[in-house]
């Protein structure tokens, strides 16, 4: 963005509310409706990429601790393109099971599944190492709080 | 990461999109819609912009509805010093704010994933024509569509 770009705009608000239930409402709708029947296949599939991986990101940056696994938003990939996860496990190398424990979080996932994933899904492989790794050091620091809360700057400098 | 422009000092300055709690501006203080009591709305979403380090500081305010599984981008309002050109504090809060409606539009469910929908003002019609590169659909109902939207999102929110 440059200063250039500055909004010439002098309105403080934006928009009129729109009305819905009314004829031209619903006019406008088929109207959308249409366009969205218009998609190619192609451009679905990028918009269902788009969408999944803005969620993931929500999910990184909320304050939501743990309630979603890496292997949540596997399956939330899969089920959007109707892959079967026996399908899937093949394709990548890895036995159903093995797929299966890490979709249950049984499983850690490693930089290079994450590598696969990020090239399959078209998306940045620390987006998901990241999740992997805010789930855990949440678990972590319930578990062992007391042994962590310990240390301190001022104890080590002062041993 | 995202950023509004700092007119006065020349800078981009670092904010944040969250959902709206607790009080909000009021119209004494020149917003013109009582925000307190619009939060409330059923099927509604409210988010405020805010400077990262100041959260007492709102730049700009965004209603999204979802209808008909359609987001409807029903209200938004630039904070008082925001809009004026004389006096204007702060540029891109309406482009960081339509950008994360439309980012929004992304994760919504059924056919209208990836529409950002809304009643212009008639006098903003070519305005978002132009700068946000909005589709006029119907009389004052525009959209944004996935493409658009996507490189509003790219420019203004990360």
């Amino acid at each position: 963005m440059n200063k250039q770009e500055i909004n010439k705009n002098k309105e403080q608000v934006l928009t009129n509310r729109m009305d819905v239930g009314t004829r031209e409402f619903n006019e406008f709708q088929a109207i959308l409706l249409n366009k969205s029947k218009e998609r190619s296949n192609e451009r679905k599939k990028m918009i269902e990429l788009m969408a999944l991986k803005f969620k993931m990101e929500d999910y990184l940056h909320s304050k939501d601790k743990h309630s979603k696994l890496v292997g949540d938003f596997l399956k939330a990939y899969l089920n959007a393109f109707e892959i079967r996860q026996n399908k899937f496990a093949h394709y990548i190398g890895l036995r159903p099971s093995n797929l299966t424990k890490l979709i249950k979080g049984e499983r850690s996932l490693n930089h290079e599944l994450a590598l696969v994933f990020g090239t399959i899904f078209g998306n940045d492989p620390m987006l998901w190492l990241n999740i992997q790794d805010k789930n855990k050091l949440y678990e972590l620091s319930k578990i062992k709080r007391k042994e962590i809360k310990k240390y301190s700057l001022d104890d080590l400098i002062n041993q | 990461m995202t950023y509004i422009y700092d007119l006065g000092n020349s800078k981009l300055i670092e904010v944040e999109i969250v959902l709206a709690s607790g009080k909000m501006p009021l119209k004494k203080d020149g917003w013109k819609f009582n925000w307190n009591k619009l939060i409330k709305e059923k099927n509604t979403k409210t988010y405020i912009l805010r400077l990262k380090d100041n959260s007492q500081s709102i730049e700009g305010i965004l209603q999204l509805r979802i209808e008909n599984d359609m987001l409807i981008m029903d209200t938004i309002e630039i904070a008082p010093h925001n809009f004026s050109s004389s006096n204007k504090k702060f540029d891109y809060v309406a482009g960081c704010l339509i950008a994360f409606a439309c980012r929004e539009s992304f994760k919504i469910e059924g056919n209208y994933k990836g529409f950002l929908t809304f009643t212009s003002k008639t006098n903003l019609i070519e305005w978002y024509k132009k700068k946000y590169g909005a589709t006029q659909a119907l009389g004052q109902r525009m959209y944004i569509e996935d493409s658009i939207g996507l490189k509003l999102i790219e420019k203004y929110l990360y």
